[in-house]
């Protein structure tokens, strides 16, 4: 049988992807299956993440905790003994509470957590909403990018309609908040 | 103790006209979000936290297109109060045990509670009768949007809202679904849908939540994972998993129906009346009868009883509201026999 993705070389591996609990079975070359990538995730990546002691009844905060012990475990070395300089948070203590002190540490640490996260959602990028103040910022900076680009170029009729814009949204009271 | 607040009626949420509700008691949406330049609760000492709880609370008050709220700081209740709260969906197990300033908004129907250093400086909550997760999400949408305009959240592009526990990240929504699932648990199916539940990124847990036991078959089925997908996909993976347990449900439902109406009948039947004659009556015993004499009213095999009394005897009947409600001691035994009573007396007056 050949491969089911290139469809020239011999299959020799048996991929197997479970999305959403859906089991799909491939064939495929050994090239086409290392180029395949990481697998969609599922919760049955998590299970294969948490190890066996998780299954079958998996929780996510368990896990939290579980991965990043063991994170912590490799990574921290005394001299690597970084501070959060707005909450004075260390490793060991993530480790310890498996929680963050401050929003901050996401940063900081960032090189430990970003793949703990990963691991745990299966997924690095945030896809849902923002804030609307982020919004208005990002379409403020846009607007101003806009603005420069049309007088640079002499286009007066559109950046005054940019003008008016920016005034606009700059000067929006909140809907959310009383006047008073 | 704070029983003066409530009326005796349950919030709108058990209200017994929600879609589906044959099997789903009611939807919650929730939204975990935190202030930026402040540390996560557990790591503010007791000033600072002090501090930002009269902030948030002074901020929350400024909301807009909120009915006249309720703010009570958890931490001057008496523990009885605190578990009334618990019991009432208003406030979870966590910010009822935990220490330091703490505190609670909710509306006078209950729907809408925020509650204040749990464990992210906010925890947003909206709760709604019957099967509703996408009115519940809409719900939280705006309200999120109200709020953010009163307070700057902590927020990256590319993790989302900041959450003090890095399972939250992303939208940092969590939808749960509760739902009466008696004849699952009788076919010993659960285990299948608590599979199903994992499989799929969401998780099937007890009456209150994170590490809690079932009681009265009734589970709440959860999305797990929020970064990495939208609100919209969180919205849609609940609504199709709890669709296929909720005909799962009423599948088993009817062939037990089919199968041998007279020994159901005898079950329900056998349930009410152990519930009009006990002279006392354990929580779980309460739960255990409730549950079938539900399970009776939505295959009309207990004609005389309303959903809305057995809805709302699901959460009058527990501890802290029967102490509160009913004076019942601490103390078991005596509760048992408060709670029996209580039971007795409602019945009787829901009888049409």
């Amino acid at each position: 049988m050949n491969c089911q993705a290139c469809g020239v070389n011999p299959a020799s591996i048996r991929s197997i992807d479970v999305v959403q609990g859906v089991k799909t079975e491939k064939f495929l070359c050994e090239p086409c299956s290392s180029k395949a990538g990481p697998t969609p995730f599922s919760a049955l990546k998590l299970l294969e993440i948490a190890g066996q002691e998780l299954i079958p009844k998996t929780n996510i905060q368990e896990v939290s905790l579980s991965i990043l012990k063991k994170i912590v475990a490799e990574v921290e070395t005394p001299r690597d003994k970084k501070r959060c300089k707005h909450c004075g948070m260390t490793l060991s203590e993530l480790q310890k509470r498996g929680r963050i002190g401050c929003e901050h540490d996401y940063e900081v640490f960032g090189q430990q957590l970003l793949p703990l996260i990963e691991r745990l959602h299966g997924q690095r990028e945030h896809r849902g909403k923002a804030p609307l103040k982020v919004l208005r910022e990002q379409r403020l900076k846009s607007l101003r990018d806009m603005l420069d680009e049309a007088v640079k170029s002499e286009r007066y009729e559109e950046a005054a309609r940019y003008r008016d814009e920016i005034k606009t949204l700059g000067s929006a009271a909140p809907f959310g908040a009383e006047t008073s | 103790m704070i029983g003066g607040r409530f009326a005796k009626i349950a919030g709108e949420w058990l209200a017994p006209d929600g879609p589906d509700r044959d099997v789903v008691v009611s939807t919650r949406a929730r939204l975990a979000r935190n202030v930026e330049g402040w540390k996560m609760p557990w790591r503010l000492t007791d000033q600072e936290r002090a501090t930002l709880e009269a902030y948030l609370h002074e901020r929350l008050h400024r909301l807009s297109g909120v009915d006249s709220t309720t703010y009570l700081n958890v931490d001057a209740l008496d523990e009885v109060s605190r578990r009334l709260l618990v019991e009432r969906h208003l406030i979870s197990r966590e910010l009822a045990q935990a220490d330091g300033d703490r505190g609670v908004t909710f509306t006078p129907t209950e729907s809408l509670s925020i509650m204040t250093n749990e464990e992210d400086h906010l925890r947003v909550q909206i709760i709604r009768a019957g099967f509703r997760v996408r009115e519940a999400w809409v719900d939280i949408d705006a309200l999120d949007d109200r709020i953010s305009e009163v307070l700057d959240y902590a927020y990256s592009p590319s993790l989302g809202y900041l959450t003090a526990c890095p399972t939250n990240l992303g939208t940092a929504l969590r939808i749960s679904v509760m739902a009466h699932l008696p004849t699952l648990v009788s076919t010993k199916q659960i285990k299948k849908i608590e599979n199903a539940a994992t499989q799929t990124g969401h998780i099937l847990r007890g009456l209150y939540g994170e590490g809690t036991k079932p009681s009265g078959d009734l589970y709440q089925i959860s999305n797990q994972l929020t970064l990495g997908r939208s609100e919209e996909e969180i919205v849609c993976s609940v609504i199709d998993l709890v669709s296929k347990i909720i005909e799962w449900e009423r599948g088993v439902r009817s062939l037990l129906l089919a199968q041998d109406r007279t020994s159901m009948q005898d079950k329900v039947s056998g349930a009410i009346d152990a519930l009009r004659d006990a002279e006392k009556l354990s929580f779980d015993e309460a739960m255990r009868h409730l549950s079938l004499v539900r399970l009776g009213i939505t295959t009309n095999l207990a004609p005389n009883l309303s959903m809305q009394t057995v809805n709302e005897l699901f959460l009058e009947t527990q501890p802290a509201h029967l102490q509160t409600f009913h004076g019942a001691p601490g103390e078991p035994l005596e509760r048992d026999r408060i709670r029996a009573d209580f039971i007795r007396a409602r019945l009787k007056s829901d009888n049409r």
